[in-house]
């Protein structure tokens, strides 16, 4: 079975991942041997996309299972030579392989990828569509750090409309009970409203009144640029979270942080920062995906 | 038997003038290529002389005849040609298909034209031409006066740059004015500006989806604006596979302001919205241009195919290989196939006769406006240009396609098409049987 699309999990899907993403944790941190859980499988991963956090934590997921984890260098692969997608996947689709690990700049990929082909697809971002395995890991987050990830009001700031990790939090967390505000300045929203239930607005402060957790998103600068319309610092004046603004609430980033556009420098850091513990927990969660994905049913 | 020897269909029913069914049933007299009488059947009939085809009560309908289709030929060969095209289309029981010219190298002089007359003369089917409004359709200048000329003459049954987007204005202003009404500019309406790479409609799906959306304002601002010039030049404008309610809206003002418009809408824009790209997670088949819009866009085209303000159904037979359209969904091409269900998706939507007043009567009569050919009715003195259509639900095949591409639009209901050709007369000649 793959795993590509937040929107097809249900409550319990969720709750059974968390669970055992934290089984894991527990029994790395306790040095408990753990590599029987993928012993004999090999995963590849294929990135359309430049990625260094994400590749190499499931490379480290799937080894410390046990699995074979097979970097495929798209750059250095037939791709470069002209290859289509579809070619490339049906090749790996010959080889005796247990799961591809997606990245890829077009959303529909994971999903195209799927179709394709007859082993699982595990989702890690395509276009800005899904990024599920990032969301999970952010709720396994959330509920370690707050107990649970039912009733919260949950506030995303930034570009929403060029974010997969925004897409698929949606759909997450409305699943988890939540309520989600999703802000930032009307470039940087859809323009038609996603109508998933969200609630849609320009300003700042009200996004972020009685807000239990405030994820921001990265701002790609060259998208700034792009629009005549705005300009850094008027980001920054409007939309920055700050030790001011943040309040009581929790605050994350999918990440790479840009350290004084999104958020004040030094906040990342701060007592209320879940960064951390999200690239921390990101690793548990990509194994409990795999394992329960990729693994053999009867463990 | 000789297949052009007079022939009697006989027993069939007819579409009477409000595009119902007959009761009564028929026999049509064929001979030297035209229909030669329409009579009441009479019990026992028997005509010496004349070839005899029992109709068995099955529905006679004039060839069917399509404005708009793509063969590929010259250039993409890979995806359709001329003969598969043809074939596909009688398989789906057209006479008469109009062309566009975005083949490569694009019809945009007459010679080109000449030779894909040439070309057509020996297949099965009528085959109709249309050119380029610019010179290689690169929206920047139009063809010649002369060109335009010469082409008409030859035989070339309207102008289009159908898939691409003129530049300026101006130039469907100039070009209506020396058309004066006699082809049709065939528009493509889709105001370029707006389009921003987008692959499919602008709105709530395309934001789930996180793909880039084609607003409806590019079309209707197009539609707005030609249909002005139109009005403005009294040159007759076609406006090519409407999409949005709004266009439907803007068409009905111009036709009550007697601008000289007529219309088109494919039989996916009245069947799907985008919603069919959500729930097929992506699949490329629902990828077209225009893109499907809303529910609210599907039913205001519907209805103003019923009530008169879009005049025709045409397919926009658009062909592509398995390879290209076996792709991510922005980057497969945009174009699904038509001819071999077209009939059977309309009159599941609008019924048999009217089906047959929007695929056949209609747009032979815009063919006859254009060219004299007399086609697109069941009437003394018209060429016998015939599909009889038995009244039974259907699905379409994928080992009955005749077309070198197999993307059809199938729907999971079983059986849902309405109303099979089985039978194709071309010119008084039985060219298909099922």
């Amino acid at each position: 079975m793959s795993f590509i699309d937040t929107g097809n999990l249900n409550n319990q899907d969720i709750q059974r991942l968390m669970n055992k993403a934290g089984y894991f944790k527990k029994t790395f941190l306790e040095k408990k041997p753990i590599t029987k859980y993928l012993k004999g499988k090999i995963i590849t991963t294929l990135f359309f996309e430049p990625s260094t956090r994400t590749r190499t934590s499931f490379e480290i997921a799937g080894k410390i299972l046990g699995a074979e984890v097979i970097n495929l260098q798209v750059n250095h692969s037939a791709v470069k030579k002209g290859e289509s997608f579809l070619d490339t996947i049906r090749t790996l689709n010959s080889m005796p392989i247990d799961g591809i690990i997606l990245r890829h700049p077009k959303s529909g990929s994971a999903y195209f990828a799927h179709q394709n082909l007859d082993i699982p697809v595990i989702n890690a971002g395509d276009g800005s569509f899904e990024h599920p395995t990032q969301v999970l890991g952010d709720l396994f987050t959330l509920k370690e750090a707050l107990g649970k990830v039912k009733n919260l009001k949950v506030t995303i700031v930034g570009d929403v409309l060029h974010s997969r990790v925004a897409r698929s939090s949606i759909k997450a967390y409305l699943k988890m009970g939540c309520d989600i505000t999703i802000c930032g300045p009307v470039e940087f929203l859809p323009k038609f409203n996603f109508n998933y239930g969200e609630v849609v607005t320009e300003n700042l402060s009200e996004a972020l009144k009685d807000a239990d957790v405030v994820m921001t998103l990265r701002i790609q600068n060259e998208r700034l640029h792009e629009s005549e319309k705005m300009n850094l610092n008027r980001y920054i004046s409007d939309y920055q979270i700050n030790k001011e603004n943040l309040g009581q609430a929790k605050l994350m980033h999918p990440g790479p942080v840009n350290q004084g556009v999104e958020i004040e420098i030094g906040l990342i850091n701060d007592y209320r920062s879940l960064i951390g513990l999200q690239v921390n927990n990101g690793l548990f969660m990509k194994m409990a995906i795999l394992q329960d994905y990729l693994g053999d049913q009867n463990e | 038997m000789n297949k052009s020897s007079p022939m009697v269909i006989k027993n069939i029913k007819l579409k009477d003038d409000a595009s119902k069914i007959s009761k009564e049933s028929y026999d049509v007299f064929i001979k030297n290529s035209l229909i030669q009488d329409v009579i009441k059947s009479r019990i026992d009939g028997h005509y010496e002389n004349y070839f005899e085809v029992d109709g068995k009560g099955n529905i006679m309908s004039p060839g069917f005849v399509d404005l708009h289709a793509h063969f590929r030929d010259p250039g993409f060969t890979y995806k359709e040609d001329l003969k598969s095209g043809s074939n596909a289309a009688i398989n789906g029981g057209f006479t008469t298909v109009v062309l566009m010219p975005n083949t490569q190298p694009a019809i945009d002089n007459p010679d080109i034209l000449g030779n894909q007359l040439d070309r057509s003369n020996n297949l099965p089917i009528r085959l109709l031409h249309t050119g380029c409004l610019t010179q290689q359709r690169k929206g920047e200048a139009l063809l010649d006066f002369k060109d335009f000329k010469s082409m008409i003459e030859k035989g070339c049954v309207g102008f289009s740059d159908d898939g691409d987007h003129l530049k300026d204005s101006i130039m469907i202003e100039h070009a209506l004015r020396f058309f004066s009404g006699r082809v049709p500019l065939m528009d493509h309406a889709e105001d370029h500006l707006f389009l921003d790479e987008g692959v499919m409609n602008e709105g709530v799906v395309s934001s789930r989806l996180g793909l880039k959306g084609r607003p409806k304002d590019a079309e209707i601002r197009s539609v707005k604006q030609n249909l002005d010039i139109a009005k403005k030049t009294g040159g007759w404008i076609h406006l090519q596979h409407l999409s949005c309610g709004e266009s439907v809206d803007l068409v009905n003002e111009a036709k009550i302001n007697g601008v000289d418009v007529t219309s088109e809408v494919t039989p996916h824009h009245i069947s799907y919205t985008e919603d069919q790209i959500e729930i097929h997670k992506f699949n490329s088949q629902f990828k077209v241009n225009p893109p499907l819009r809303t529910e609210n866009d599907r039913i205001k085209c519907l209805e103003g195919l019923e009530n008169g303000v879009i005049d025709v159904v045409a397919t926009d037979h658009a062909p592509h290989s398995d390879i290209e359209k076996r792709n991510v969904f922005s980057d497969a091409p945009s174009g699904i196939n038509g001819l071999e269900n077209a009939f059977g998706v309309v009159a599941s939507k609008i019924g048999i006769g009217k089906a047959i007043e929007k695929m056949a009567k209609n747009p032979g009569s815009i063919i006859k406006r254009i060219s004299g050919l007399k086609i697109g009715e069941i009437r003394r003195g018209y060429i016998a240009d015939l599909t009889m259509i038995s009244n039974e639900n259907w699905i379409l095949d994928l080992d009955d396609i005749k077309s070198k591409s197999k993307n059809y639009l199938m729907n999971e209901k079983k059986n849902f098409l309405k109303g099979k050709p089985i039978m194709t007369i071309f010119g008084g000649k039985l060219i298909h049987h099922d």
